[in-house]
């Protein structure tokens, strides 16, 4: 009888301490930031630029060099408690890491303790109509410290900038037409599926893909899983189809330029 | 290592479990794919060998025609489905001048497999829901969770022992009620899909009545493509009451080509599907059941 009321107090408290989570740490508004870069194999690079908040569209340069470097976000305030950021080098791209607060200067600290190896290419996106064209990048949390993060933007071009320093292994990019804003929770062409369909793209060729290239790679998605159970559903291809139509059957064109091979 | 080979392969494996029918194509569509409400009609016109009804093998060859309607509209999907499986007239039976009467031939025991209802028209009933699982670090998956229920009504000729004279008709009905869910598991250091089935059938006639409930797990791993074709290879491993013994009696693998053509934009899908049945009175059988079938949008309309 007595265990049976210790559990009973045992599952109360659980109860309970799941009902009470921490306050969230009080925001601090700031439009600049310290940067750490503690790893010797990148520390020294030049041009290095910083993306917070996933906002790919505007990486804001680090002024300084070597290990401790700054950056001002002119008439962009983000949270110093609790904003995500990731480094572009070029050809290198890092994890994300979260904001740390630095009250006593009223500015955020961004600590990379390592720089990432792995292969890298950008990918340059052309299309014959002008459609608008979404993207975001699922970065998965790598080494200690890391957080997960998902860099976005969205174009109203023929022609839209590289997406830059896409990392070969562990990282998605995911294409969405038509889609006035990158829906990270929602799927799109994914840059994975290309590589295995279309034929040329792995080895960093130019390819085009036609509305029934689209489709076909949409459908080896689904056949695959990527977010969803792996179904041949002749529905779904043919909604894709129609997508395609209305979309005045476009036609991308892929610049895959490999930068950097895998680094050990 | 057999034996853990095996075990791989049934975690691994999956199948389009057999409580839907072999040729009810994949009507799976994620919600995110449409913003608007979506009516769909589709025909579904093909021919099985070694037909298999809802694990009782039917003893014949058919052809089929099947037309599924369905309407998506947010997370949810409802589906009236009307197939008409075309075989062999079933034989008659024929009564003895007994009270009360025998007929013959006699259906299976208890303990063996039960028949199949005879080749006719089944309407079907589905509703289904969408819900998104996933964390931050990847796109959420879409699983889908659906309730069936299903009904098929047959009738068949009575003859006198010595004659086709038809004395009388007897008629039966079998239905069917189902659940089934997708899951999304942590396997090998990986993630993988599978689905549960549940059903229970229940058939009314037109000698006996019998009831047949089943569960089973269905693996799914990934498709690949080649050529255009997209291939998949699921194992769906379950325990189907009323034939005699406990425990698993029900393995079926399945492998299936699908082929989309651009230009009819029609559907091609090859099938096979052994399926490995254990029963009391009969032990382990196999039948090796083959389908070739096409399937094509009748009507695809976006409510706007």
């Amino acid at each position: 009888m007595p265990g049976r009321f210790a559990i009973a107090i045992f599952l109360c408290s659980l109860t309970l301490h799941a009902q009470t989570p921490a306050p969230p740490p009080r925001p601090l508004a700031v439009s600049n930031a310290v940067v750490y870069i503690n790893d010797a194999y990148c520390s020294d690079a030049q041009n290095v630029r910083i993306v917070i908040d996933d906002d790919d569209r505007v990486p804001y340069p680090l002024t300084g060099s070597g290990q401790e470097r700054t950056v001002i976000t002119p008439g962009y305030k983000f949270d110093a408690t609790h904003s995500k950021a990731s480094l572009y080098f070029g050809d290198m791209h890092t994890d994300c890491v979260r904001a740390e607060p630095d009250w006593t200067n009223r500015r955020a600290k961004f600590v990379f303790n390592r720089c990432s190896r792995k292969a890298v290419r950008n990918i340059t996106i052309r299309s014959s109509q002008l459609i608008r064209i979404s993207y975001f990048r699922y970065l998965p949390a790598g080494d200690p410290g890391t957080v997960p993060c998902h860099p976005r933007a969205s174009f109203f071009s023929n022609d839209m900038p590289p997406v830059e320093a896409v990392r070969d292994q562990d990282e998605e990019l995911v294409l969405q037409l038509d889609f006035t804003k990158p829906l990270p929770d929602r799927d799109g062409l994914r840059l994975s599926a290309i590589l295995r369909v279309v034929e040329g793209a792995k080895k960093g060729k130019r390819v085009a893909l036609g509305p029934d290239r689209i489709v076909e790679v949409l459908a080896v998605q689904r056949a695959y899983g990527t977010s969803a159970p792996p179904t041949f559903s002749s529905l779904a291809i043919d909604l894709d189809k129609q997508k395609m139509r209305e979309l005045n059957n476009p036609r991308l064109e892929l610049d895959i330029t490999y930068l950097k091979r895998e680094q050990r | 290592m057999r034996l853990r080979a095996l075990f791989v392969l049934l975690l691994a494996g999956s199948a389009a479990a057999q409580q839907r029918a072999l040729f009810d194509v994949d009507d799976f569509v994620d919600p995110r794919q449409h913003d608007v409400p979506l009516f769909s009609s589709r025909l579904v016109i093909g021919g099985a060998w070694n037909f298999v009804d809802d694990y009782r093998p039917a003893n014949e060859d058919v052809g089929f025609v099947h037309v599924a309607n369905s309407f998506y509209v947010r997370n949810f999907q409802f589906d009236y489905k009307h197939s008409e499986v075309l075989g062999e007239d079933p034989p008659p039976l024929h009564a003895c001048a007994c009270d009360p009467p025998i007929y013959f031939p006699t259906p299976p025991p208890r303990d063996a497999t039960p028949a199949a209802p005879p080749a006719g028209s089944r309407n079907t009933l589905q509703a289904a829901w969408y819900v998104p699982v996933g964390g931050e670090d990847r796109i959420p998956v879409m699983l889908r969770y659906r309730l069936t229920w299903s009904r098929q009504a047959f009738d068949v000729p009575v003859t006198a022992p010595q004659s086709d004279d038809v004395l009388s008709r007897r008629s039966g009905r079998e239905q069917t009620f189902g659940l089934d869910g997708d899951v999304y598991v942590p396997m090998f250091g990986r993630y993988g899909y599978g689905s549960f089935q549940y059903a229970k059938n229940s058939r009314r006639g037109p000698v006996e009545d019998r009831t047949q409930q089943e569960l089973v797990y269905t693996s799914r791993p990934p498709g690949t493509t080649w050529k255009g074709m997209l291939f998949r290879a699921t194992l769906s491993v379950g325990a189907v009451s009323d034939r005699g013994g406990t425990a698993i009696n029900m393995i079926n693998p399945y492998f299936e080509v699908f082929l989309h053509e651009r230009t009819t934009r029609a559907n091609f899908h090859l099938v096979w599907s052994p399926q490995f049945l254990n029963s009391g009175a009969r032990g382990w059988e196999t039948t090796h059941q083959i389908a070739l079938f096409a399937d094509r949008a009748l009507l695809l309309k976006l409510v706007r």
